[in-house]
């Protein structure tokens, strides 16, 4: 009896929490174009994306604003982290606290409030502002996770390397850089996915010269939920799930 | 010529003297130990020694060859560090072939010398483990392996041993002992605890303040200090105020505890001057007091004894009031060192035992 219970409890939660989602991707697979019974399997849906230029588009787009913000963001947050774990400055703690409320300020606020600083920069928004945005909402991710490992581990590792007999270039490429690396490759994915994925932000900051997938598919969504959009979200949802997959490996070797 | 000379070295951390003035030779060979309490420098000299700090005025010698602005990594020095600070991304075989790598031996020669040097430290065939699945004890071979492969002409051991429990680390300090035989190069080893730097040096230098206050054997360090710090620092003593009566010769009177008592004069202290006479525990005697203390014995009460099986610790209040400490053995001759608290008795030694220095 107890045993019943506890199946029929944990596939209430599993249900609750993938349901959704399962209905979308089943779906995707349906023939029918606006009914919601099964009507047979099918990939049309899929082929039909590829024959959708606009489609396309928006997701190279995404692709590349993800890519490249990503890697800024990675680049600088590894930097960031360094500065913070490394050295003792005045406004040290602010500046990691400040790194924390970036993190957890609404997306609307921080939409509203890129927007309103881009217009008084005198920039149109469109790529670049685009760009910079994801930079600015990926960096603390990267920040606080490289921060993590790097207080990890012991500073003596240094001295140790150098004692027996490392030079500089030597103590970053095979010290610094392979002890930190599982961070900054698990911050790299996590903000590949949160600029992926972003909506609300995304919203405020691009212009109408430059669409992304997910602003795209909010578009599409408002003249009704057709197959097409259910296929584009099962391959959106396969991407961010591979790269928090990774993302997720990669922060267990940190904890190790 | 000795294998380092620090001369005239000063160094300072934001304005704060650590090291002032010092000057040491190392001898090629040697097991040498700097004791010293926490923040008295001696890591700073291994430090500098090793080349991870840089002296800020005097020279460092190394193997007759002026170094002082060399970098470590050029150093013919290796360090075992107090973390271990192993490399936790590596196995323990590339942990102990990081030096070696580093040097472009040939892959052959590396594999054999970290076998070697794994079965030097009692480690033989974990070369594929992991740093994380070691013990303590093991992770500390790992980091001694780690430098001797490189088959240093110094290796610096800072405080190696403080993060062991007390039975490893008792098998530790034989190892290490057995280790320093067998390779025949220069120990310096850096560490708190006197116990440990008693049984493992050929000479002990110790430091406070940024400062040498004594170097010497054990032996000479233990039983004739050279000041009160050093004789307090090492071991236990019993510290009496005292003034001189009286010399002659080699010997002098005493005042002290309100008795007279001859010692020896080893350095020639003049009549009428204060000095402290030191006393280490088991160099005193306890007698139950009969009708009266003999002449040039102090009289007190047993307040404490503390049993600690192979020693009887007391603790006796002199009728002055001034509490001192004695050890007393147990030995065939005489079983009766059990003692009532309270009980009257008697505390001498034997002349020439004691320790006398000018009251600084």
């Amino acid at each position: 009896m107890t045993r019943w219970l506890k199946i029929s409890w944990v596939s209430a939660v599993f249900t609750f929490l993938y349901g959704p989602l399962l209905v979308l991707m089943v779906f995707s697979f349906n023939q029918a174009r606006y009914t919601t019974s099964w009507q047979g399997f099918s990939l049309k849906w899929y082929m039909r994306l590829l024959d959708n230029p606009q489609l396309l588009d928006a997701f190279f787009n995404s692709l590349t604003v993800a890519l490249i913000s990503s890697m800024v963001a990675t680049a600088l947050g590894t930097l960031g982290a360094f500065a913070v774990s490394r050295y003792r400055f005045a406004g040290r703690k602010l500046f990691f606290g400040l790194v924390y409320s970036v993190m957890m300020s609404p997306d609307i606020v921080m939409g509203i409030s890129l927007l309103m600083l881009f217009v008084l920069a005198g920039l149109t928004p469109g790529f670049l502002t685009l760009l910079i945005a994801h930079v600015t909402f990926c960096l603390p991710f990267v920040i606080v996770l490289v921060h993590a490992r790097i207080s990890g581990f012991d500073p003596a590792v240094v001295d140790a390397a150098r004692d027996l007999g490392a030079r500089d270039h030597e103590v970053f490429f095979k010290i610094i850089v392979p002890m930190i690396l599982p961070a900054v490759l698990a911050g790299w994915l996590l903000s590949f996915t949160l600029s992926l994925d972003d909506v609300i932000i995304s919203f405020f900051v691009t212009g109408p010269g430059f669409e992304i997938l997910p602003l795209k598919i909010y578009s599409m969504v408002k003249l009704g939920v057709t197959p097409e959009v259910n296929a584009l979200c099962t391959v959106l949802f396969l991407l961010t799930l591979a790269a928090v997959s990774a993302a997720h490996v990669l922060t267990k070797e940190i904890k190790k | 010529m000795p294998v380092v000379r620090l001369q005239n070295v000063c160094k300072s951390f934001n304005n704060q003297p650590v090291i002032n003035d010092l000057n040491l030779d190392i001898h090629k060979g040697e097991f040498l130990t700097l004791l010293g309490p926490s923040g008295c420098g001696k890591t700073t000299v291994l430090r500098l020694i090793a080349g991870l700090e840089t002296c800020d005025s005097g020279t460092l010698f190394i193997n007759g060859r002026d170094q002082t602005r060399m970098p470590a990594c050029d150093r013919d020095v290796n360090t075992v560090f107090q973390s271990y600070a192993l490399f936790p991304h590596m196995t323990v075989f590339d942990n102990i072939a990081f030096g070696l790598k580093l040097k472009k031996k040939p892959a052959r020669q590396i594999r054999e010398r970290v076998k070697e040097t794994l079965t030097l430290v009692k480690l033989e065939g974990l070369e594929t483990r992991s740093i994380h699945g070691l013990s303590g004890g093991q992770q500390q071979r790992v980091a001694i392996a780690r430098a001797i492969v490189n088959q240093p002409l110094i290796l610096l051991l800072d405080e190696p041993l403080s993060a062991l429990d007390l039975k490893l680390r008792k098998q530790m300090r034989l190892d290490l002992r057995h280790l320093h035989r067998k390779l025949g190069i220069t120990f310096v080893f850096v560490t708190h605890d006197q116990e440990e730097a008693l049984t493992l040096s050929d000479r002990v230098v110790v430091m406070n303040h940024g400062t040498i206050q004594q170097t010497g054997t054990p032996k000479d360090i233990y039983e004739t200090p050279v000041n009160l710090f050093v004789a307090d620092f090492v071991g236990e003593s019993n510290i009496f105020d005292a003034r001189v009566t009286r010399t002659s010769g080699s010997d002098m009177e005493i005042h002290f505890q309100g008795i007279a008592k001859i010692v020896q004069n080893r350095r020639n202290f003049k009549s009428g001057q204060a000095v402290k006479m030191l006393l280490r525990p088991e160099d005193m005697t306890v007698a139950r007091i009969q009708a009266q203390c003999p002449a040039g014995s102090l009289p007190g009460r047993v307040t404490e004894m503390i049993y600690k099986g192979t020693t009887v610790d007391l603790i006796i209040r002199l009728d002055s009031g001034q509490e001192v400490f004695v050890t007393e053995f147990f030995n065939e001759d005489d079983q009766d060192i059990f003692y009532d608290v309270n009980e009257p008795v008697c505390v001498s030694w034997i002349k020439g035992w004691e320790v006398t220095l000018a009251d600084e």
